[in-house]
């Protein structure tokens, strides 16, 4: 599966195209990781307890929208794009959006 | 007595919070600096196409990010910007570093996987609370 988040990619047709898919996860803080960022936040920096657990829930909103162009018979995704929102205290969700196609080699 | 001690304390654990503060800040600047040399023939565009770069080549996306937070200090100076307005100059350059960092290690990580160059490049920054914002960049390797 390519993923890119151009809409076209360099030396491919898209041939045929299946539709928006989409994947997404809200993932809650662990209290103890944000006891730990509130005494850390005292000296700024990075809080690397939360760019693991945000990437961590990227790269499964990610498969999930992978998961779901890959029912619909797509061979890449185009034109993906990632949003990040702060819900209900503390969670936040992570959503991965794009074009599901069929694309071949160039003649 | 223990009143007292109390009381020098807590502007003590302040001073030393903000000290810190700019020490770090200053040592992850220069670390970024350094790492930026290893990076620098990999060409970075907002633009979907580089000229000249377009064989067939496997699409593949790339992201970096980090969470940064401003020390206690620049919280406090910020939290004092508010009531007047204006730029909070405590904060500029926190993001400003933030976002070189994330951007720094999508480049590594293309640079991992032999790019040489990432295209249609996003920059986001979302809130995760009252201090702390996730910087995020991505795009599309070229290679």
């Amino acid at each position: 599966m390519q993923l890119v988040n151009t809409e076209t990619i360099p030396g491919w047709n898209i041939t045929e195209v299946k539709g928006l898919v989409s994947g997404n996860t809200i993932r809650a803080k662990h209290l103890g990781r944000d006891i730990g960022a509130a005494f850390k936040n005292m000296a700024g920096g990075e809080l690397k307890a939360y760019t693991e657990l945000l990437a961590e829930s990227r790269a499964e909103a990610t498969s999930r929208m992978v998961a779901e162009a890959q029912a619909l018979g797509a061979t890449a995704i185009v034109n993906v794009r990632f949003t990040t929102s702060t819900v209900a205290g503390g969670a936040a969700e992570m959503y991965a959006y794009g074009t599901a196609v069929v694309a071949v080699p160039a003649p | 007595m223990t009143g007292v001690l109390i009381q020098l304390a807590i502007p003590l654990v302040l001073i030393l919070a903000a000290a810190g503060g700019r020490v770090a800040h200053r040592r992850r600047g220069a670390h970024i600096e350094r790492r930026r040399a290893d990076v620098a023939h990999i060409t970075l565009s907002p633009r979907p196409t580089l000229p000249g770069l377009d064989e067939p080549r496997h699409g593949e996306l790339v992201v970096g990010s980090v969470v940064m937070g401003a020390d206690y200090i620049r919280q406090v100076v910020g939290a004092w910007r508010n009531v007047f307005g204006g730029e909070i100059r405590s904060f500029t350059p926190v993001l400003d570093q933030a976002r070189a960092e994330s951007s720094l290690r999508m480049l590594e990580a293309a640079h991992a996987k032999g790019a040489v160059g990432v295209v249609n490049v996003r920059f986001e920054a979302v809130r995760i609370n009252n201090n702390a914002s996730e910087l995020l960049s991505y795009g599309t390797l070229v290679y």
